[in-house]
């Protein structure tokens, strides 16, 4: 009976070791590289066209956690670390992919074991400028600071214990000194935790596209653009006439659009989601889901919540081609399918693609600094 | 029941084609909830063990905040009747966020996204000045819009353009007239209840 209790003990101690070494093994694959200096993410000049009368009112930025270069080098570390997830595999980087303007380029995202999620991973891009200040699909969370915290600890996305993150990350040999030069003091708060990752989602500012480039030598928006081709200029033209009311709104050049939407996509029998309403519980709430940003929407396919649409010609498709028939469809879609003739569409896509930002999706600023 | 293209064609002058597509109030597909009795319906569905009470096990974890914002008696569950509560508060609450459309620049807008060459530009412009309707826009082509091949500005249009700036040139009449619609407000159904 003794040999067995001591074989069971040993077996215990043996995996117990095993599961150290291994999370130890985990963290020593890989080193945190940040520059002596960093790198300067507040006070970034932005081009006129983002300075508009009425441009700072979409500044969510709260007055308790403004943007710091400090601040954000620490939100930066948190989004690529996998320790953030219970079971060391998974960090926010995982899904929000730099190189896919932080979307997931899969319909669905990969959870910490394996399991997937019913909705895509939106696009982070210029967030700080989502005048409505909620986010996720149907907007649940009211600010930036909370929807930071909410992946780590959804059950099958990352599923982890934020007390549990504060006492790995407080044993750590970096981050209180990345605490005390963010905050002014090493102290690990949970708090601390999602004001960092706000911070460094709220620096994720997309600018340099070349939509930027030629705004900046034209007087307004609906002016051709120098340095477009004259397909580009007539595919902008198509979008100021019959998009820009929604994804433009007074000329916000985020290209958000205000509010969520409900553009025909609820008729979704696999996953059967409710949107905004299934939040608000308001019945024309109902299949609405927040729009992101179209900077970069080039490199941020699948589209749609649930990545329903492969490619920008799909998207496009079902506003122009689908007669859309729902009791809850708002303002989006006024005038029925826009019905875009073959070559219009291959001009709204030449025209979608200048608002890549080549700059951001490679920018050492937003990369992991975790180099193995 | 005759709804949109098939009741304006069936009223429309031989020759002349319809451009009001929906006229009527679009037939609901089925399954979707336009009540609040729906949203109880969609919200109890989640209720596994039929007990008319939704436990956070039950709820997808991004439904889990209706629990803490309806639950009275604080015993962590949402029985039908605090549901039926929220649900009620909910709807009593307006949104409305105001869209303002972009101004109509009419034809010559059609004429100047086709982004033509200076050129082609002037004379397109020239033929489209010389065929304005009275009042700018096309608003007057809106309930009966004959068909282009009948019009003299189409068909001296037809001359001018090559087959591709044609067809666009067309394609973005046809949606002129339908803004127009918007504007006057015959376009029923489509714009939803949010339109207020």
């Amino acid at each position: 009976m003794t040999r067995i209790f001591f074989g069971f003990l040993l077996a215990v101690v043996f995996v117990l070791n095993a599961a150290a070494l291994s999370s130890s093994r985990l963290a020593a694959k890989s080193k945190l590289n940040l520059p002596a200096t960093p790198y300067r993410y507040a006070n970034v000049e932005l081009p006129a066209h983002f300075k508009q009368p009425g441009a700072a009112t979409h500044d969510n930025t709260p007055a308790d956690n403004p943007l710091s270069d400090h601040g954000a080098t620490l939100g930066r570390v948190l989004f690529y670390d996998t320790r953030l997830s219970a079971n060391n595999t998974t960090s926010c980087g995982s899904c929000h992919v730099q190189a896919h303007a932080f979307a997931d380029p899969k319909p669905s995202s990969k959870g910490f074991h394996g399991g997937l999620t019913d909705r895509r991973a939106m696009p982070l891009v210029n967030l700080r400028y989502y005048q409505r200040a909620r986010f996720f699909w149907d907007e649940r969370a009211g600010n930036l600071e909370e929807m930071v915290l909410l992946p780590i600890q959804n059950r099958l996305e990352m599923g982890q214990d934020l007390k549990r993150v504060v006492d790995t990350l407080a044993r750590d040999a970096a981050y209180p000194g990345l605490f005390g030069r963010a905050f002014g003091d090493r102290e690990i708060t949970e708090q601390r935790i999602g004001k960092a990752l706000a911070q460094f989602v709220r620096s994720i500012v997309s600018y340099q596209s070349r939509y930027d480039e030629g705004r900046a030598h034209a007087q307004s928006a609906h002016d051709d653009f120098e340095n477009f081709t004259r397909q580009e200029n007539r595919g902008k033209a198509l979008f100021m006439r019959n998009c820009s009311t929604c994804h433009m709104k007074d000329g916000n050049e985020h290209f958000f659009v205000p509010t969520p939407a409900n553009t025909g996509l609820r008729g979704d029998a696999r996953t059967a989601d409710g949107g905004v309403g299934d939040v608000t519980l308001r019945a024309t709430d109902l299949g609405s889901f927040k729009s992101p940003s179209l900077r970069n929407v080039e490199v941020t396919a699948p589209y749609g919540h649930d990545g329903r649409f492969a490619t920008l010609d799909a998207l496009i498709d079902h506003y122009s081609d689908n007669p859309i028939f729902d009791p809850n469809l708002g303002y989006m879609i006024p005038v029925g399918p826009l019905t875009f003739t073959a070559s219009e569409k291959v001009a709204l896509i030449a025209f979608l693609n200048t608002l890549t930002d080549r700059t951001l999706l490679t920018d050492p600023r937003f990369s992991n600094p975790f180099v193995k | 029941m005759l709804t949109g293209v098939g009741l304006a064609a069936a009223q429309a002058p031989e020759g002349i084609r319809p451009a009001v597509l929906i006229t009527t109030t679009p037939t609901t597909p089925p399954g979707a909830p336009r009540s609040l009795l729906a949203v109880i319906e969609r919200v109890m569905s989640f209720d596994a063990n039929k007990d008319l009470q939704l436990s956070r096990d039950e709820l997808p974890e991004r439904m889990q905040g209706i629990i803490a914002r309806g639950d009275r008696n604080a015993d962590g569950i949402l029985d039908f009747e605090e549901l039926r509560t929220l649900v009620n508060a909910a709807a009593a609450e307006r949104t409305r966020v105001a869209f303002r459309r972009e101004p109509s620049e009419g034809l010559p807008g059609v004429v100047r996204d086709l982004k033509l060459s200076p050129e082609k530009h002037e004379r397109a412009l020239a033929i489209v000045n010389a065929h304005k309707p009275a009042s700018n826009v096309p608003d007057k082509l809106v309930r009966n819009v004959p068909a282009p091949q009948t019009i003299p500005l189409y068909k001296e249009m037809r001359l001018l353009l090559d087959d591709e700036e044609y067809e666009n040139f067309v394609a973005a009449t046809e949606r002129l007239s339908k803004t127009a619609q918007v504007r006057m407000g015959i376009v029923q159904g489509i714009v939803g209840p949010s339109r207020r």
